[in-house]
Parts: C-alpha cells; sequence; structure tokens
C-alpha cells in the first residue's frame, strides 16, 4: 500500500527538519574537519600509546559492561513479557528508574554502597578484614591494569534499562501465534539429561531458558529468540555507545578512559585536539551504528505495530523469573536510592541545600523544559519527514537522525562550543548577526538547547516513528477524501495518534536534559549553570551529606512526570 | 470405535466471561468435526482449550482415551504433551527459518538428523512444496503458506489436528485448493480433525458432523445433512442457509399451526413443543398462480435463479424464483415440501 503520509506535502516541515539535521550535524562535522587543517601532522600525533590504551581500556570497559547488561536485561525483559508473578505490572514502570537517574549520581549512589566509606565495603572490611577499592582495576598488561570492576558494575546499573526497553518493546509486537505453534512441538524422544542441557544453554549464554519451564523452552530458544535478534542488538548497541561515551562514572572512579582525555583536551589544550583524541572512538562508533542500521534493515520481525497482550499460554506462571526481575530492580534502583536517603539525613539537609541551588534547580528546570519541547519538534519534524520520503531516502534520514548517538556528549559539547563560538567571534559576518549568536545562544542557554537536540533526538525520533507506524493508512485516505486544508487533516486525524509518541518524545527530552552533564560541563556559559555540574563540582568539596540530599530532589523531580505520564495515560515507557 | 477426544462439562472463563460453558462431545478417530458458529460464540476458544493454550476452568478433556486436563484432578498436560497439531488463523510461521527449517526444527528433538530430513521431505512432498523448501515465509503465497503450516503441523504425526479458521483470509480459489487437499489429507490418514469455521458451506463440505456452538455452549451436533434438514432451534436453521421461521397460533386439537402461510400439520414431535415455529428454507416457498398474496420488495440474482424478498402481513419472507418480478409486484406464495418444527424462541 502506498504510504498515504507521501500525500501529505508540506515544503515548512521539509525545511524544519533540514534546518534541525543540519543544526545537528554541521557543528559535528566541522569540528572533523578541523582536525584535518592547520598543523593536522602535530595535532595527530596526539594519537599515541597513551591514547591507544585509553582506547582500549574504554573498549573493554564498554564491552564487559554491554555483556553483562544484555544477559540482565534480555532474561528480565522475557520475564515481564513471557512470565507471571506478583507485582509484574508494577515492574513495568519501576524497572526504568535507573534509567531517569542522571549516571552521575548512579554514581554518587554507588559510591555510598561500594565506595571507601560505603556500606558494603565496611561491612566487607568488619566481617572479612579485606578493604574494597572500587576504583581499582584488575587484569594488568605492562603494569596497567585493563579491567574495571567498579567501573563496570556502575555503567551496568545505568545502562542495562536501556537494552531492557528496546527488547521489551519487540517483545511486546511480536507475533503470539508464532511462539504458540512451537509449543507443540513434541518432547525430546532420546531423554537427555536436564544437567547437559542446562549446561548446553549456559555454555550458549541463554543461561535464562533454565527458568523457563520445559515446555517453553523450545518456544522461547527456538523462536522467540531468533526473532529478537534485531532489537537484541540494537539494545546491545545502545549500552555499548552509552558505556563508551560516558563521561561521569569514568571521572567519578578515575577510570583511564578515553572520556577523561577527551575533556581534558576540551579544556586544556584546543576543541580540534579534543576531536583527534576523540576521533578514533567516534569512528568505531559510526561503523557500530551503520552496522547494526543496516544488517537489522527489513529483519525486524514485528507482525504488529502496536504492542500486543500475549496469551496466558506464553506466560506461565515462573517465580524463578519474577524472583529474578525484583532482585535485579530492588538492586538497580532501589538500593542506590536507598544510600542516598540514608546519607543525606534529616529534612534540615533538604533545606539547606534547597536554599543553596534554587537558582540552579530553577534554572535546570527551564533549561530541561526547553529543551524537551526543541527535541520533541525536532522529532516530529525529522520523523515526518523520514515518513514521507521513499524507502531509501527514509533509511538515509532515519540514518542521520541516529548518527548524533555516535558521539559522546563531551564531544558533543566541544563541537558545539567550537561553532558557535566560531560564528559569535567570525569577523566578516555582520556584527548584528555576530551579537544576537552570542547573546543568544553561545553565553546563554541557547547552546543548552543544542546540545539536547543533537544528544536526544535520535530518541525523540524514535518515539514518533514508532507512533507514525500506528496511524491507520486507511484512516488517512479517509482523511484526503473529505474537503479539508492539509494542516486540519494533519491535526484532526494524524497528530491525535501520534499524540503519545510526541508526548513521550517530550518527556524523555525534559529527564534526560535534567540529567545530561557531559556536555554541559563543556558548553556551561559564565551565568548559566545547571544543577547537575553543581553536583559535580560539589562531590569535590566532600559535602557528601547535601550531594546526597540534592541527588534525592533531582531524582524525584525526574521521576515524578515519568510516572505521571505512565499512570495518566496507561503506557509503559516502551516508545522505542 | 476409539474415542479420539473426548470432553466431559468443559468451561473456560475470561474474568466473570464464561467463553465456553459446560461443553461435552466425544470425536471417533479419524472424524473431522467441525465447529461451526458466529464471531464470539466461543469456538476457538474451545480449540484453545483442547490444545493446552487456555486453561480449563472446569471439566476434563481426554485426547486418545489419556486425562490431558481435568479441574478436579487438578491436571493439565502442556500443549507438547498433548499430542496435538495446531494450525493458526494467522498461522503463525517463523519469519526467520525456511520451509525445510520449519519442520526440521519440529522434528530435530525427536529423530536423528537423516531421518528428520527424510521426513521433512516427504511431508513437502505430499503437500505439494518441496519446491519451496529455501524459501521463506515472506516468499510464500497465502495457499503456500497455508500448506507449510498444515506440513508442520502434520510432519508428527498428531492425534487430533486443530484448525482455528485457516481459510478465513485466502480468496476463493485458494481456498477451494486447500479445502480440496484437506479432503485428500482425510481420506490418507487416521488424524483426527477438528476444524473451527464460520462459514457453513466450508463446514458442510469439510466435516463428518457438524457442532454448531453459540454462546459458549454447543447447540447442536450432527451429520450436515441432518443438521440442515432437522435443525433443532431456529438459530440452528438459520445459520445453516437460508430460510423462514414463521410463528404461528394451534388450533384448538393442538395438532394444527395455523400462520400467514397458511395451515401446517404438526408431526408428532413437534406437538410436543410449547411455542412450535414453523421452518420454511427459501426453496419450500415457490411462487404461483394461486396461495397467499405477498408483495415483492428485492429480487437478487443468484446464478440460477432469484432470491426474493416479499413482504406479507408485516413479516419479511425469502423465496426462491426462476422469474425476476418487479418491485412492488403482488404475487402469490406457495409451499412445497416436508415443513420442519422448531421451538420458538421468546424474544
Amino acid at each position: 500500500m502506498t504510504n498515504p503520509l507521501k500525500k501529505f506535502r508540506s515544503s515548512g516541515n521539509t525545511w524544519f527538519a533540514v534546518f534541525v539535521l543540519a543544526v545537528v550535524l554541521v557543528p559535528m562535522l566541522g569540528l572533523f574537519a578541523a582536525m584535518l587543517r592547520g598543523d593536522a601532522v602535530a595535532r595527530w600525533g596526539q594519537v599515541n600509546d597513551v591514547i591507544l590504551d585509553r582506547i582500549a581500556v574504554t573498549l573493554i570497559l564498554a564491552v564487559s559492561v554491554t555483556v553483562i547488561a544484555l544477559l540482565l536485561a534480555l532474561p528480565f525483559a522475557l520475564a515481564l513479557h513471557r512470565a507471571r508473578f506478583p507485582g509484574r505490572s508494577l515492574l513495568r514502570i519501576l524497572y526504568v528508574v535507573p534509567l531517569l537517574i542522571p549516571p552521575h549520581i548512579q554514581g554518587i549512589a554507588w559510591m555510598r554502597i561500594i565506595g571507601k566509606q560505603g556500606l558494603i565495603t565496611k561491612w566487607v572490611m568488619d566481617t572479612w578484614g579485606y578493604e574494597v577499592n572500587v576504583r581499582a582495576g584488575i587484569f594488568e598488561v605492562e603494569g596497567a591494569p585493563i579491567f574495571f570492576p567498579g567501573a563496570t558494575w556502575m555503567l551496568v546499573a545505568a545502562f542495562w534499562p536501556l537494552c531492557a526497553l528496546i527488547i521489551s518493546a519487540g517483545l511486546a509486537r511480536l507475533d503470539p501465534r508464532a511462539e504458540e505453534s512451537a509449543l507443540f512441538i513434541p518432547e525430546r524422544q532420546v531423554a537427555q539429561p536436564r544437567w547437559k542441557r542446562s549446561l548446553g544453554d549456559i555454555l550458549r549464554g541463554r543461561w535464562f531458558l533454565c527458568l523457563f519451564p520445559r515446555s517453553h523452552r523450545q518456544s522461547v530458544g527456538g523462536v522467540l529468540l531468533p526473532m529478537l535478534k534485531p532489537h537484541v542488538w540494537a539494545g546491545v548497541f545502545f549500552v555499548f555507545i552509552f558505556a563508551a561515551g560516558c563521561y561521569p562514572i569514568p571521572a567519578l572512579l578515575d577510570t583511564p578512559t578515553i572520556m577523561i582525555d577527551i575533556f581534558f583536551a576540551a579544556s586544556q589544550v584546543d576543541s580540534a585536539s579534543a576531536g583527534v583524541v576523540a576521533a578514533p572512538l567516534v569512528l568505531i562508533t559510526v561503523l557500530a551504528l551503520l552496522w547494526v542500521t543496516i544488517s537489522s534493515r527489513g529483519q525486524v520481525f514485528q507482525s504488529r505495530s502496536t504492542p500486543v497482550k500475549h496469551p496466558n499460554s506464553l506466560m506461565p506462571k515462573n517465580w524463578a523469573l519474577g524472583l529474578f526481575a525484583w532482585g535485579l530492580v530492588l538492586i538497580t534502583s532501589f538500593v542506590p536510592f536507598y544510600a542516598l536517603l540514608e546519607k543525606a539525613g534529616g529534612l534540615d539537609t533538604y533545606r539547606t541545600i534547597w536554599k543553596n541551588v534554587e537558582d540552579d534547580i530553577h534554572n535546570s528546570f527551564v533549561l530541561a523544559l526547553g529543551g524537551a519541547v526543541v527535541v520533541a519538534a525536532g522529532g516530529l519534524g525529522v520523523a515526518l519527514l523520514a515518513s514521507r520520503m521513499g524507502r531509501k531516502r527514509g533509511f538515509m534520514v532515519e540514518v542521520l537522525a541516529l548518527l548524533p548517538f555516535a558521539f559522546p556528549a563531551v564531544v558533543v559539547g566541544v563541537a558545539m562550543n567550537r561553532f558557535w563560538g566560531g560564528f559569535a567571534n567570525a569577523t566578516f559576518l555582520p556584527s548584528f548577526f555576530r551579537g544576537w549568536v552570542d547573546h543568544f545562544i553561545y553565553q546563554r542557554s541557547g547552546i543548552y538547547f543544542l546540545c539536547y537536540l543533537t544528544l536526544f533526538l535520535p530518541f525523540a525520533v524514535r518515539c514518533v516513528a514508532a507512533a507514525l507506524k500506528l496511524v491507520d493508512p486507511r484512516q488517512v485516505e479517509a482523511g484526503l477524501l473529505v474537503q479539508r486544508s492539509p494542516w486540519n487533516r494533519f491535526c484532526g486525524i494524524i497528530l491525535p495518534v501520534l499524540g503519545p509518541g510526541v508526548m513521550a518524545a517530550f518527556l524523555l527530552g525534559f529527564v534526560l536534559s535534567l540529567g545530561e552533564l557531559g556536555a554541559g560541563l563543556v558548553v556551561q556559559p559564565p551565568d548559566s549553570s545547571t544543577v547537575q555540574i553543581r553536583i559535580f563540582n560539589m562531590i569535590h568539596f566532600a559535602r557528601d551529606e547535601e550531594v546526597a540530599a540534592l541527588c534525592v530532589m533531582i531524582v524525584a523531580i525526574t521521576l515524578l512526570p515519568t510516572l505521571m505520564y505512565s499512570l495518566l495515560f496507561n503506557r509503559k515507557v516502551e516508545v522505542l | 470405535m476409539r474415542q479420539a477426544l473426548q470432553l466431559t462439562h468443559v468451561c473456560v472463563s475470561f474474568g466473570t466471561q464464561r467463553a465456553v460453558d459446560d461443553v461435552s462431545l466425544q470425536v471417533e478417530k479419524g472424524e473431522f468435526l467441525a465447529l461451526l458458529g458466529p464471531s464470539g460464540c466461543g469456538k476457538t476458544t474451545l480449540l484453545r482449550a483442547i490444545a493446552g493454550l487456555e486453561d480449563v476452568k472446569s471439566g476434563e478433556i481426554r485426547i486418545a482415551e489419556r486425562l490431558v486436563a481435568s479441574s478436579i484432578q487438578g491436571q493439565n498436560d502442556s500443549p507438547q504433551e498433548r499430542g496435538v497439531g495446531f494450525v493458526f488463523q494467522d498461522l503463525g510461521l517463523w519469519p526467520h527459518m525456511t520451509v525445510m527449517e520449519h519442520l526440521l526444527f519440529v522434528l530435530a528433538d525427536m529423530f536423528d538428523k537423516k531421518t528428520a530430513l527424510d521426513l521433512a521431505e516427504s511431508q513437502l512432498v505430499a503437500l505439494k512444496i518441496d519446491h519451496l523448501a529455501k524459501k521463506k515465509p515472506n516468499q510464500l503465497s497465502g495457499g503456500e503458506s497455508q500448506r507449510l503450516a498444515l506440513a508442520r503441523s502434520l510432519v508428527t504425526k498428531p492425534r487430533v489436528l486443530l484448525m482455528d479458521e485457516p481459510l478465513a483470509s485466502l480468496d476463493p480459489e485458494v481456498s477451494g485448493e486447500i479445502r480440496r487437499l484437506l479432503r485428500e489429507i482425510k481420506a490418507g490418514s487416521e488424524t483426527t480433525m477438528i476444524y473451527v469455521t464460520h462459514t457453513r458451506t466450508e463446514a458442510m463440505e469439510l466435516g463428518d458432523r457438524i457442532a454448531l456452538m453459540r454462546d459458549g455452549k454447543i447447540e447442536q451436533i450432527s451429520k450436515p445433512e441432518e443438521l440442515y434438514a432437522h435443525p433443532t432451534s431456529a438459530f440452528a436453521a438459520t445459520f445453516l442457509g437460508n430460510c423462514n421461521v414463521i410463528s404461528g397460533t394451534r388450533d384448538e386439537n393442538r395438532r394444527i399451526l395455523k400462520t400467514n402461510l397458511g395451515d401446517f400439520d404438526l408431526t408428532e414431535a413437534a406437538e410436543k413443543l410449547k411455542h412450535p415455529c414453523l421452518i420454511l428454507r427459501d426453496f419450500q416457498i415457490t411462487l404461483g398462480d394461486m396461495g397467499v398474496e405477498a408483495e415483492v420488495l428485492s429480487a437478487t440474482f443468484c446464478g440460477g435463479d432469484y432470491q426474493l424478498e416479499v413482504k406479507l402481513e408485516g413479516q419479511v419472507i425469502l423465496v426462491r424464483s426462476s422469474k425476476r418480478p418487479a418491485i412492488g409486484d403482488r404475487v402469490h406464495l406457495q409451499s412445497k415440501g416436508e415443513p420442519w418444527f422448531v421451538e420458538g424462541e421468546i424474544a
């Protein structure tokens, strides 16, 4: 069937979407073009053995985080969608909590548990006399450790729900009949010892199959998992990108990843040098992005664009999976939150910190709201443009919209600073234009909005694109037959269906903007700070109680709109 | 003869809604039973309960005389323990597997590789899709997909093959082709088949017996000819074919039913009915020179003849005619053949 959205020709939207993509991508291209200008040889000389070692540590860290996150997220998502146990519905809302808590706050919370003065550290010390050092690394090569369990765990705790979210979205849309068909396959005639089968599953990384009843193993292992592969790869990719590009947690734990060097180069040397240091990692992530996007093209085995209610036959009562799911959420959401609450102490701490950071909280809130509007609008424009294009060109637009995923937040900050700073100081431009850029973007909140748009546009595009798939072509075609303007038809027919998707994009934009730190640290204008920057700076002054109280307040502010959205719209945040 | 399937007082509920309500039936080995009924009457739920995809709230199910589900004994065998095959309405093919892989996946645990391959190949040949062995479901036509779904279900030689409206989405030509294939399978094997449909022609063509369902209960179960000729209710009569349900009053002796189409002698069985209604198929009423007068409302060409809607004292009656009268014409109606009586339904 011809895509009826193609008939909504709107040059306004096309120009808007092209503008959004240009605003997002041109500064990135500018940064990498700058690396080739001037004394390029000397600049590229910075990519020395130390930098290569840092890249190796970053990749080892990202890969280990990805593998562990997948081993947790896949069975968790299966528990949510292919098992029945008490509190499953509640869990479907709660598991995204770690995703809503900014990584550096997660880091601070986990430091309260496994840091030097942490609850578990003390307990281990008192019980066994063994000192846990969360910053330490293991598996040394030429005297330098290459694996950091503390940082790995904190990143896993912060990002596993991202993987679960994407797998979960896929699970909700798979054709239940394909799985039910596998339930009829007769059992193995030649008896195989249970331990042998379980061992085989564990060795193949499918340990969670041991938690399923025997009658469902073929359905899950043989049918569900292969059909879910594109979503699993997407989840793996996102966790890898986020883990590799995370600055705050390695900074907190002094983990020698490349992000520390990029930040150092940006603040101490120049933006082009920061780009050079970041280039190998960005190249790897761009290639990974292209590989995942192209290889999963046409491989998404979703029979329905809307989530389906899966029958009980596919969801046996499963206490083992239920315990695992609850345990994981309790450990990664509530334990760190409890640690923060415990450290913050009484209400006085909250009152004190509120007085000190009231302006920053207000500023952050306004910036996050503005960021959410920009992100949602940009996502809507680009998603509409992609849907109106043909298959090939639409795919190109989608890839372009996903490209910012490949750039770590610090690199985005560096690129934005360089690009808009260049505009503000470009003598060949009219002075009123330079003044405008300087006043509204470079020295003010505008630069934050542009960073948020760049960093979170891919999320918004995915949210709106998922909602666009729910628009019934027949409804649009019926609309085409009535004598209404394209704008009226868009508002009357398409927008109400897109509403939840746009709302989800807005909400994600708000939550992610509120928790953003990496880019904010780089672009921070003189008179505009955010609460995240404030928290990050406070850590260095060891004001632990105040930091903990502030983190609790930020988590509450972040969670409130998300939970309200879930309850009011009765929707899970499974729009990705 | 051995019972292939036995249901005893089976109930299936979703919350407070009872989808299958106290259903009891027996199906003999090798029999083809068509479960017929309107949408939402519980036929798919009943089929899924037999397969083990829905839990039985009360009652018990036996397959090949083995208890597979019993609310009293708390038994509920998984689908794979029941030895049944299932063809879903939307087929449920595995999009990531080729045609051959579909069958090999099913057989992999049961046989060694070579035997599995031989069995799969012979099944594909039997269903005439061996040339498609390397294709994936998205490369198959509707009929080919249907054959693959059947092959996958039959390759394990199930005791009972359950089919849930498998022809619903096919065009008439392909549907006819698959119906012929089903008849061939039925003739060539002893597999018992339960076939859910809401199309009476499919049920009458394929079913050795038809179980007519309504509101979760079995309204009537009998051979197609018997069900058509001697329905036990007005619902059964109208669902099986175009027919007129005409109410009337009894005379003093209670042996004659006076209707607006004339007087009819009640049969011995009909005399026992509380509120007998006359059942006349459309072809049992013809136009003639004599008889009661009615006004023509519409005439529809049906190939060989016309189906007329005529108005008789406020009631619309269906009539067959070889000629096409004009709308508004006055015609005379005559009944022919044996009339049949059912208990009238009180609204």
